[in-house]
């Protein structure tokens, strides 16, 4: 059960070499959200990747700054 | 039980071979006792020119096949990495001359090849000690061939080979008819209690037989009985598919040669699961020798070269359809989709193609799900059940013909109903043509009769005409076989010494339903 109440984020879960964007309200949902695309991405590591304890991923949370905007 | 300890591979092999063993039982596979010979590409060869088994009977058909097998090794043209047999123990081959990687390659695919024989159902009832039994096999032909000579044994063994697909794949798992006693030698006694006479009748005063006994239902019941008689002396009563047991139970056969065609019909039986599940066999291995290589077994000095020969194994052309390539893509399909519960009534029923691409109720059932269509599938099942629409799209498939207009192989269509039909035809009976015997007793001449079902695909005349005189020669009076040739019905007969082909009438096409 997540709170519906708060506004998305966009968090980054990085797992190994491998990251996925995605857009959360906090950082459990990215965990699980993130791990949920990871899966998808990676259909042959599925298990693998839903195995994993959540110490093995990074889950950063993204500001503006740290997003790499096309030059102009 | 470990393998290593039983034989001898060199250490290194080894110990490999218990580290390979441990990834797969880890894995959830299950299988025999394997045991892993290593032997030269020549050795090599000569075993799997004889099917895998290093004892058979003796026959200059495996000394073809070594030729061509050591021909094409020596020329460069092809290599057999490994070979397996079913039975308990499995017996496996490695090839002497195959690095390191490709040994621990062809391990995790055997292991795969293991659990699949054990625990796939079709596999389920082959003779588990087929090693020996083979063995037993080879030295009974060969004592025949002491007695009679070889080059009588070795004629009739042809002909019998030349029939050893028609047998009826499923009489495994269905109980066709009542099993017969060799000892039971009362058939006549039964018979003749069973003889019928006029149709019966009820009780009635004479003024009431009338209504009692209504003469038309009498009559309908006369009928029927006379039909039933009609049918039970018709021989055999159904058609027989099984043409080796027919000949085996009804053909003028001396002691030797039953016993030849009844080792030859074991054989087929044998074999005949392998045919059944080739797709989904190379498939269930090429899987976890890439599971269990990409997530343990390969070191970084060995990636280049495991990628090389795993895309080798896995290279599609576009003229003809690759078992391991096919049957691996079709598993990981299904346990993509059993993983992100695309499956069941509301995915089906869900038309948008962007909701379904993204379907994910994070089931993870996908694992559970590929054990399970090991478990219970053969091939035909298989491509029935899981070939989808979005399977032949992403792998491009077609389905291809001859063009007469342009003298040119095209691509005739990629709509996925007439691809799947395609392959659904070409697995239907392993893709040979299904033929049964209808009548033993043609014409009351003791003549034999077989029918072929015709679905679409003509038989090949040459070949047709050698089994028909492969056939008489084991009925020993004529044969007939009806089939469809140009659209017509015709019925090919060899009587001894001359083919007939005789023309009937064309056959109608299929309406099709109204809508």
């Amino acid at each position: 059960m997540f709170d519906q109440t708060s506004k998305l984020k966009k968090y980054r879960v990085r797992v190994g070499h491998y990251e996925v964007c995605v857009q959360a309200r906090d950082v459990q949902e990215a965990l699980t959200v993130g791990r949920r695309k990871l899966g998808q991405e990676l259909p042959r590591l599925y298990d693998i990747i839903r195995a994993l304890k959540p110490a093995h991923f990074r889950v950063d949370y993204v500001v503006a700054s740290n997003l790499h905007l096309p030059a102009q | 039980m470990r393998g290593a300890e039983l034989h001898q591979l060199p250490q290194n092999l080894a110990d490999m071979q218990v580290e390979i063993e441990e990834y797969a039982r880890g894995h959830g596979l299950d299988f025999f006792p394997t045991m892993f010979e290593m032997v030269d590409a020549d050795r090599l060869n000569a075993i799997a020119s004889k099917g895998g088994f290093p004892v058979r009977y003796p026959h200059w058909r495996f000394g073809m096949e070594y030729e061509q097998l050591t021909k094409g090794y020596h020329y460069g043209l092809q290599k057999i990495y490994e070979m397996v047999i079913n039975n308990d123990p499995c017996y496996a081959y490695l090839m002497k001359s195959n690095g390191l990687t490709d040994q621990k390659l062809v391990m995790a695919h055997v292991y795969g090849h293991c659990d699949f024989f054990k625990c796939n159902y079709w596999f389920g009832q082959t003779n588990r000690k087929m090693m020996d039994e083979m063995a037993n096999h080879g030295n009974r032909i060969r004592r025949f061939m002491d007695e009679v000579g070889v080059d009588e044994v070795e004629e009739f063994i042809d002909a019998c080979l030349s029939i050893d697909d028609l047998i009826d794949i499923h009489s495994p798992f269905i109980k066709r008819r009542e099993e017969q006693s060799r000892y039971n030698f009362s058939g006549q006694l039964i018979r003749a209690d069973n003889k019928s006479s006029g149709p019966g009748r009820f009780q009635a005063k004479p003024y009431m037989d009338r209504f009692v006994n209504p003469p038309e239902a009498l009559a309908a019941e006369q009928e029927l009985r006379e039909q039933q008689e009609k049918e039970s002396s018709s021989f055999p009563k159904q058609p027989e598919c099984d043409v080796m047991l027919f000949l085996l139970e009804h053909a003028p056969l001396t002691g030797w040669q039953s016993d030849v065609l009844a080792i030859l019909r074991k054989e087929a039986y044998y074999f005949a699961p392998q045919g059944q599940t080739k797709i989904m066999n190379e498939g269930w291995a090429s899987y976890w020798h890439s599971t269990i290589m990409t997530r343990q077994g390969i070191t970084s000095a060995e990636i280049i070269n495991y990628a090389d020969h795993h895309s080798g194994t896995m290279a599609s052309s576009p003229t003809q359809l690759n078992p391991y390539k096919m049957g691996i893509e079709l598993f990981r399909h299904i346990e993509d989709r059993w993983n992100r519960g695309a499956f069941g009534k509301e995915y089906e029923d869900c038309d948008d193609h962007h909701t379904r691409r993204d379907w994910n109720t994070d089931a993870g059932l996908g694992r559970e799900k590929i054990f399970d269509v090991r478990k219970i599938h053969n091939d035909l099942t298989f491509i029935d059940e899981f070939l989808t629409l979005d399977f032949v799209r992403e792998h491009k498939l077609f389905k291809f013909g001859y063009n007469p207009s342009t003298d040119y192989y095209e691509i005739e269509s990629r709509a996925f109903p007439k691809v799947k039909q395609q392959l659904l035809v070409n697995l239907t009976n392993m893709g040979r043509p299904r033929i049964s015997v209808v009548d033993g007793n043609h014409g009351n001449r003791g003549e034999l009769f077989l029918k072929h079902q015709f679905d679409g695909v003509e038989l090949q005349m040459d070949y047709a005409k050698d089994t028909l005189q492969n056939l008489q020669r084991l009925w020993s009076r004529p044969v007939h076989l009806e089939t469809v040739l140009e659209n017509d019905l015709t019925v090919i007969s060899f009587d001894g010494s001359d083919h007939a082909v005789e023309k009937g009438d064309p056959i109608e096409p299929e309406k099709a339903p109204e809508t």
